[in-house]
C-alpha cells in the first residue's frame, strides 16, 4: 500500500502497473554464456561482449524454461565479463538476451538497448548508443540503429518519415570558382577568394570547409562556383559559402588570400543538384563583413555512449576512451564530455573536449539545473560552466559513492536522489560534500542488498504519487520460479517511505531494465523469460 | 518385459518393402528358392495398414520369405498377429534368432494348415529340430508367439502353450535379428497378411544379458554379459543416446548425448522456444488494483511486560476481499516477519472483513486473543478490478491488560 495524504494520512491500495501496450523485443548476443553458480565472471563461447555489451546494460541469460538477470559491471574481452550480481545456478549453454532501457524524449518514450536518442527542436534526433531506437514501441521509419559512432536521425515534416546518417561529411575538393557577366548588385572587381562547407539544410550543421578558391571578377560580374557532388551518404543536402570582402583586395598582402572568410550563404540542393553543378554568387561587403567567421575545427563528434542536452547544447559524453584488441579505434566508453558548438550541433572537435576529474569511464549523464551530472564507478562527478573562457567546463567530484551503471540518479526539485553503490543518498543539486544525505533511508536500509548485488538498483521520479521510486530489478525468484523486482517509494512531501512492493507474475520474469518519468507518470520497462 | 521393437504397419502400401517399423528399426527381407538365396521372388510389403506377403506363383514351392529387424539379443519374444490365417494353404508365422545369413541358423514358428497346429523347427548349423503342437482350430487375429531363452524354446498361439523345447546344439544359436516367416505351399495359395508386429524381452531369463559391444548392446546368449538388462546396458551410454532437445539461441537443438531437457521436438517448441522473449512497457501505479496488506508496527499499548487480551479489532476505509487477523507474542514467542508478511501462524487466523464501496467505519470484530504482550493487527485485501482503489484509514484494536482489577 501507499501512504497517502499530507497531514492527515490514509493508506492506499498500489494500483499496479498498467500495460501501454508496446512490446519491445529482446536482442540475443552472439554466442552463448556459461555461468557458474556465485560467481560473477561470465564465459562466452563465441560471444563478441567487446561489441555487444555495454556497461550497465541489463542482460536477460535463457537457456530452455529458466533465466538469470545480468547487469554488466565490466568487459573484459570477448568471452569474459563481469557482473554485479552472479547467478544463482550454473548454466552452460545459455542464450543472453539484451535488454532495452527508457529514455524520455519530450513527452514521447524512447528506448534503445543503450545510449539515448536525443530529440531536437524541429523533431529530428541526434543519437549514440545501440539497438534499434523506438518511439513508443514503434520503430523509426526508416529504422534507425545506433552505435558508437554519432548519428543524426532526420525528420522529414511532410512526410513524417525519417532518415538517418552518421554525422561527419567530407571536407569537399575539387570546387573551382570563375567570373561570370551578368551581376546586377555592382560587385566590384577585384580579387577574391572563398572556401565550402558540406552542410545539411535540415538543422543548419556544418562539417570542415574546402581549400580556398580564388577568383578574379570585373566590376558588375558574378562568380560561378562549381560544385562536386555532396556527401550524401552522410545525408549532406546543402552548401554554406564564406568569402572574403572587397576590403581584402587592396595592399600588397594579398590578405584575400588569408581570410577570414565571412558567411555568405546557405544553398541547399533545391538550388544546386545533389550530384554537384554550378551557384552564381555577388555580394557586396556590407552583407557579408558582419557575419559569422569560418572555422577549421567543425570535426563531426567522436564515438560516445550517449548525449545529453544542456542549455539546447549537446554534449556526447563517455569519449575518448581505450580501444581494444578487436576495435583498436575505438574511443568509447571514455572518461570525457564533449560539446557540440551551440550554433553548430553537427561538430564536436575535440579541443572543446573535458575530462572526469578523475579521469573515470563515464556511464551516464544527467542535465538539469545548468548542470550535468556524470556517475562513474567511483564517483558522482558534476561538470558545470564557468566563466573563465580557458576553461569554460570543470568537472569535480560531487558524491564519493560510484554507480552501476545508467538510471540510478534522479532530479526532483533541487535535490538530487540516487541509488549508488553506496546505498540511498541524496543531496542539494547545488550543494557540495557536506550536505549528502543517508539517514533519510534508514527505514528500509536493512531490507536493501548489499554490494554487489546492490548494482540491480536503479531509481526514478513518479510525479503522479510526488515519490523517489527505487527499484531492485531482480531481486529473487518466485515460487513459480521467476524472477521479481521490489520497489519502494518515498514521499518527497510527506518526507518518510511512503510504499513498498513487487513486481512478480508466475507466468514471466519481472525484471526492470527500463524507468524514465514521461510527463507526469513514471514508466518501467519489465520483462525476461516468459512461460 | 521391455519393448525392443513394435510395427503396426499403418504408412503407404509399398509393393516391395516393409519400410522402417514404427519404433525406428528397418526390415529386411530374405527370400530363398529351395535354400538358395533368390530375391527375384517377391518378398513382403505394405498394403492397406498391414505387412503382406506375396505368395509365390501356383506351382512354384520352396520358397521362404524371411522379413526381420535387429532385436540385439538372442533372447526375446517375437509374436505377430496373423490376419485370415485359414485362407492361406502354406506357413506363416514369425522367425528368431536369425544370424542374418542363411536358413541354417534361426529357429521358426509357424501355423500348419496341414496338421492344424502349432510347429516349431530349430537350426543351428547341420543341428535341428523339430516339434509340433497340439491340433487346433485358428481363427483371424490370433497371436503366435515365440520366446527364446538361452535353450529354451516356446511357442504360444494366443498366450496357450503350444511348444515347450530344449535344445542346445554344439553351436548355440546367438542370432539377434526376428521378424516374420512364410513359405509356399505346394499348391501356392493367397498372399499373406500379418499385423501387429512385437519384439519385447523377456521377463525373466536367466540367459539374457549385455555387453556393449561396437557401440551396440549386444546379447552374448549365455548369460555372461556385462549388463543384467537392455535398460541398463543403454543407460551405461551404450548405442544411440536417445534424441532430446534444448532451447539454445531461440532454436531446438539435439545436444547429441540425451542431456535435453526435452524429450521431443514438439515439448522444446511448446515451450516457446523460438519465440524471441519480449520486455513490457507499463505505467507506474496506473493497473487496476493489487493485493494488498498492512501489518502495523508490533506494539505493547504502552504497557511494557504486561499480558495483555486483544479484545476486538475494528477497521475503517473502504475494502474489497478483505480479511483481518491478530498477532499475539507472550514473552519468548518468536515474532517471525515472515508470517507477518504472509498472513501466516495468526493468532486468530482470517477473519473476513465486510466490503464497502466508500470509506466507512466497519462493524467491530470480536477477537479475544488473550497473552499478548506484543501484539499487531494485519489487515490484507484486493481491490483488483475495482474502480476504486481501497484504502485503510484506521485499525482499531481493544486491549486490556490482564489481571488488572477493575
Amino acid at each position: 500500500m501507499i501512504v497517502r495524504g499530507r497531514r492527515r494520512f490514509y493508506w492506499e491500495s498500489f494500483s499496479g502497473l498498467g500495460d501501454l501496450d508496446e512490446d519491445l523485443s529482446m536482442v540475443a548476443l552472439t554466442g552463448t554464456l556459461t555461468l557458474t553458480a556465485d560467481s560473477n565472471m561470465i564465459v562466452g563461447v563465441g560471444t563478441l561482449f567487446l561489441a555487444e555489451c555495454r556497461v550497465g546494460q541489463w542482460i536477460c541469460a535463457i537457456l530452455n524454461d529458466d533465466s538469470w538477470p545480468l547487469r554488466v559491471r565490466r568487459v573484459i574481452s570477448n568471452t569474459s565479463m563481469e557482473v554485479w550480481k552472479a547467478p544463482d545456478t550454473s548454466a552452460a549453454g545459455t542464450t543472453g538476451w539484451r535488454m532495452a532501457r527508457l529514455n524520455t524524449s519530450n513527452q514521447d518514450r524512447q528506448s534503445c538497448l543503450t545510449g539515448n536518442a536525443l530529440p531536437l527542436e524541429k523533431g529530428s534526433y541526434l543519437g549514440a548508443g545501440s539497438g534499434t531506437a523506438y518511439l513508443n514501441g514503434t520503430a523509426f521509419s526508416a529504422t534507425w540503429a545506433l552505435d558508437r559512432d554519432p548519428s543524426i536521425n532526420l525528420l522529414n515534416p511532410s512526410t513524417g518519415a525519417f532518415t538517418n546518417f552518421p554525422l561527419g561529411m567530407n571536407t569537399p575538393t575539387g570546387v573551382t570558382a570563375a567570373a561570370v557577366a551578368g551581376g546586377t548588385k555592382g560587385m566590384q572587381g577585384g580579387s577574391y577568394s572563398l572556401v565550402v562547407s558540406p552542410a545539411r539544410k535540415e538543422t543548419g550543421g556544418y562539417n570542415n570547409p574546402s581549400e580556398r578558391v580564388d577568383v578574379t571578377i570585373a566590376t558588375n560580374d558574378q562568380i560561378r562556383i562549381t560544385f562536386p557532388a555532396m556527401h550524401t551518404a552522410r545525408g549532406q543536402s546543402a552548401w554554406i559559402v564564406w568569402v572574403t570582402t572587397f576590403a581584402f583586395n587592396f595592399g600588397a598582402d594579398l590578405n584575400y588570400l588569408n581570410g577570414p572568410w565571412f558567411y555568405y550563404i546557405l544553398i541547399d540542393d533545391t538550388q544546386v543538384s545533389s550530384a554537384g553543378g554550378t551557384f552564381d554568387i555577388e555580394y557586396l561587403d556590407a552583407e557579408v563583413e558582419g557575419n559569422e567567421i569560418v572555422s577549421f575545427n567543425n570535426d563531426a563528434p567522436t564515438d560516445a555512449e550517449g548525449v545529453v542536452n544542456l542549455n539546447n547544447q549537446p554534449f556526447w559524453y563517455s569519449c575518448q576512451g581505450q580501444g581494444n584488441a578487436t576495435t583498436p579505434t575505438q574511443t568509447s566508453p571514455g572518461p570525457f564530455i564533449v560539446p557540440a558548438k551551440p550554433t553548430n550541433i553537427e561538430a564536436a572537435p575535440l579541443d572543446l573536449s573535458f575530462s572526469s576529474s578523475p579521469p573515470e569511464t563515464i556511464l551516464w549523464a544527467l542535465a538539469g539545473n545548468g548542470r550535468i551530472y556524470l556517475p562513474t564507478i567511483n564517483h558522482l562527478q558534476i561538470a558545470q560552466a564557468t566563466p573563465d573562457q580557458n576553461v569554460p567546463i570543470l568537472i569535480r567530484p560531487f558524491w564519493h559513492d560510484g554507480f552501476a551503471g545508467p538510471d540510478q540518479l534522479t532530479l526532483i526539485g533541487e535535490m538530487l536522489y540516487g541509488c549508488p553503490l553506496g546505498g540511498p543518498t541524496r543531496s542539494s543539486e547545488s550543494g557540495d560534500e557536506s550536505s549528502i544525505q543517508r539517514d533519510w533511508a534508514a527505514d528500509i536500509w536493512e531490507e536493501l542488498p548489499d554490494s554487489p548485488d546492490i548494482g540491480h538498483c536503479i531509481c526514478g521520479y513518479d510525479p503522479q504519487n510526488e515519490a523517489f521510486v527505487l527499484i531492485y530489478s531482480g531481486s529473487e525468484r518466485n515460487d513459480s520460479g521467476f524472477w521479481k523486482s521490489e520497489w519502494w517509494m518515498y514521499g518527497i512531501p510527506q518526507q518518510f517511505w511512503i510504499g513498498h512492493g513487487e513486481f512478480t507474475s508466475t507466468t514471466k520474469d519481472q525484471i526492470v531494465s527500463g524507468i524514465a518519468t514521461i510527463g507526469d507518470r513514471l514508466e518501467l520497462l519489465i520483462g525476461g523469460f516468459g512461460a | 518385459m521391455t519393448l525392443i521393437a513394435s510395427d503396426n504397419f499403418t504408412r503407404g502400401d509399398d509393393p516391395t518393402s516393409l519400410g522402417t517399423a514404427t519404433t525406428g528399426q528397418v526390415w529386411t527381407q530374405h527370400i530363398f528358392h529351395n535354400g538358395t538365396p533368390d530375391p527375384t521372388y517377391k518378398g513382403y510389403g505394405i498394403a492397406s495398414n498391414q505387412a503382406i506377403r506375396f505368395a509365390a506363383p501356383i506351382g512354384e514351392v520352396g520358397v521362404s520369405a524371411y522379413a526381420v529387424l535387429e532385436g540385439q539379443t538372442p533372447n526375446a519374444s517375437v509374436e505377430v498377429i496373423l490376419v485370415n490365417p485359414t485362407l492361406y494353404m502354406g506357413r506363416m508365422g514369425v522367425v528368431g534368432r536369425w544370424s542374418g545369413v542363411d536358413q541354417n541358423n534361426r529357429v521358426i514358428v509357424w501355423y500348419d494348415p496341414n496338421t492344424t497346429s502349432v510347429r516349431m523347427d530349430i537350426h543351428s548349423g547341420t543341428q535341428g529340430r523339430s516339434r509340433s503342437g497340439p491340433a487346433i482350430t485358428i481363427s483371424d487375429g490370433d497371436v503366435l508367439r515365440l520366446d527364446c531363452c538361452g535353450a529354451n524354446y516356446k511357442a504360444y498361439l494366443n498366450d496357450i502353450l503350444q511348444i515347450d523345447e530344449t535344445f542346445s546344439p554344439t553351436t548355440p544359436l546367438v542370432g539377434t535379428q526376428w521378424g516374420l516367416y512364410a513359405q509356399d505351399a505346394t499348391i501356392g495359395g493367397n498372399n499373406q497378411l500379418y499385423d501387429d508386429f512385437e519384439l519385447n524381452t523377456l521377463a525373466v531369463c536367466a540367459s539374457q544379458s549385455w555387453n556393449c559391444t561396437g557401440g551396440s548392446c549386444i546379447d552374448p546368449g549365455n548369460g555372461t554379459g556385462t549388463y543384467s538388462t537392455l535398460a541398463l546396458c543403454l543407460a551405461s551410454g551404450c548405442g544411440a543416446p536417445p534424441v532430446t532437445y534444448n532451447c539454445v539461441g531461440g532454436a531446438c537443438i539435439d545436444p547429441g548425448d540425451g542431456s535435453g531437457v526435452y524429450s521431443s521436438l514438439a515439448e522444446c517448441e511448446a515451450s516457446g522456444c523460438g519465440d524471441t522473449p519480449t520486455i513490457t512497457t507499463e505505467r507506474f501505479d496506473a493497473g487496476t488494483g493489487s493485493s494488498w496488506y498492512i501489518a502495523p508496527p508490533i506494539t505493547d499499548s504502552d504497557e511494557e511486560l504486561r499480558s495483555k487480551v486483544v479484545k476486538s479489532i475494528r477497521v475503517t476505509g473502504k475494502v474489497t476481499n478483505c480479511l483481518a487477523m491478530v498477532y499475539g507474542y507472550d514473552v519468548s514467542d518468536p515474532i517471525l516477519v515472515s508470517d507477518l508478511e504472509d498472513g501466516d501462524n495468526s493468532s486468530t487466523g482470517s477473519i473476513g472483513v465486510d466490503p464497502t464501496t466508500q470509506v466507512a467505519q466497519l462493524p467491530r470484530e470480536q477477537v479475544n486473543v488473550p497473552n499478548a504482550v506484543l501484539h499487531t493487527v494485519r489487515i490484507a485485501g484486493d481491490d483488483t478490478g475495482q474502480t476504486t482503489r481501497d484504502r485503510v484509514d484506521e485499525i482499531v484494536a481493544e486491549v486490556a491488560v490482564q489481571g488488572a482489577r477493575r
